[in-house]
């Protein structure tokens, strides 16, 4: 089960071009279909990550959202709706349709 | 003689530089810098990741967290509610990362981009907030007086007062008001940590900082900026000594007039105009106070 395309290009068709213009907030959960993709069965729910919107598998959990993006999840603080989710939780908590999830790492400053 | 360690609420640092980590052209130079500077209490700041184009690159792959304390800063924040966020982030990556850092913050709250002055009212909110939390607030703020004996009075565990507007590079144009705060701030408590923090442009500023009393100097940009960054962490570090020996060994007043540092008896030669004062009402010796 991929809960997201390997490939980050793919990553950002699917969240940019399908989701533009604030209609991120409808959730697919019944297995929708879109053109041109017959295999896709698996409910799919859109997220809003790092101000991104992208559709991933329903149950997918933090852990594998990170790794999906080769984001190490030591390196990393996650917040879910503005609740930080520790990083002894990530294996657990499953991402739900509409989470806005902040990923940040620490960078230089002063 | 050795100088007592500089305590700052838990942390106990080997010497009294504070770098940040910002502004370097790669992060090679950045990790050669902080090493040439001697400074452990590196600051960071707490930023998206990349999500994507990013080189797979992350700072802490060039500070190690074994080998630097870390001090997160909550750089960016125009309120108290996203400083609270962004201290409590930087916690969770430090306490993931076991580095000691995770429970103290530097607390920045800026009122506008153009000055990044910090907005006092809300820096004091958010301190509270913080120390409520439980962290070990090191706040930023301006050379106000007032303001950082508030901070203190909020519980910042050290009030760290900028000597000019950050990455200026003017260095300290108000030493007359961080002198009031370090009077301040100390009566009755010779140990609580000021920290000059912002500003610093060359050595001597750091060493003007620390002739004023300070416990610390929180520098940036005049390393990351210099032409030679890794030249100029080794002129930080000195000037750090320099500053810090100069104040402990205590300076002389300063005179209008000149002092002989020549015995002035027994000269064999004459002189154009006598002096109507004797030399021993001419004190060349500093006064005799233990500047702690």
């Amino acid at each position: 089960m991929q809960a997201l395309p390997a490939d980050p290009s793919m990553r950002q068709s699917l969240s940019s071009s399908e989701f533009a213009g604030g209609a991120w907030e409808l959730v697919c959960v019944t297995g929708c279909k879109r053109a041109g993709d017959e295999t896709m069965t698996e409910p799919r729910i859109s997220i809003r990550f790092n101000g991104e919107v992208q559709e991933v598998s329903m149950g997918t959990t933090i852990a594998q959202l990170l790794e999906h993006a080769g984001i190490r999840s030591k390196l990393v603080a996650v917040e879910v709706n503005l609740e930080i989710v520790p990083h002894e939780e990530h294996t657990a908590h499953q991402v739900q349709a509409g989470d806005t999830i902040e990923v940040v790492t620490l960078v230089g400053g002063g | 003689m050795q100088d007592r360690p500089l305590k700052i609420g838990d942390h106990t640092l080997p010497n009294r530089l504070i770098v940040g980590s910002g502004k370097y052209d790669t992060l090679e130079i950045m990790r050669e810098s902080l090493s040439a500077s001697g400074a452990k209490v590196v600051t960071v700041a707490v930023r998206r990741e990349k999500m994507y184009d990013r080189l797979g690159q992350n700072i802490l792959d060039y500070i190690d967290p074994k080998e630097y304390l870390l001090l997160p800063n909550t750089a960016g924040c125009y309120n108290a509610v996203d400083a609270v966020r962004v201290a409590k982030l930087g916690r969770e990556i430090l306490r993931a990362l076991e580095n000691p850092g995770a429970n103290w913050v530097k607390l920045e709250v800026l009122g506008d981009s153009k000055t990044l002055l910090p907005d006092p009212v809300a820096t004091i909110e958010a301190c509270k907030t913080l120390v409520d939390a439980g962290f070990q607030v090191l706040c930023y703020t301006s050379d106000d007086p007032i303001v950082a004996r508030r901070l203190k009075e909020a519980g910042a565990t050290s009030v760290m007062p900028a000597g000019s507007p950050i990455g200026s590079g003017q260095g300290i144009l108000n030493p007359n008001n961080l002198r009031i705060i370090l009077e301040y701030l100390k009566e009755g408590d010779p140990d609580y940590p000021v920290i000059i923090d912002a500003g610093v442009g060359t050595a001597s500023d750091v060493s003007v900082a620390f002739e004023l009393g300070a416990d610390g100097v929180l520098l940036n940009s005049a390393i990351a900026h210099a032409r030679d960054p890794i030249r100029m962490s080794i002129a930080m570090k000195h000037a750090a000594i320099a500053g810090r020996e100069a104040y402990l060994a205590g300076r002389i007043p300063k005179r209008l007039y000149a002092t002989a540092s020549s015995p002035e008896e027994g000269v064999i030669t004459t002189r154009p105009y006598t002096s109507d004062r004797p030399a021993a009402d001419r004190p060349d010796k500093p006064p005799k106070s233990d500047p702690k």
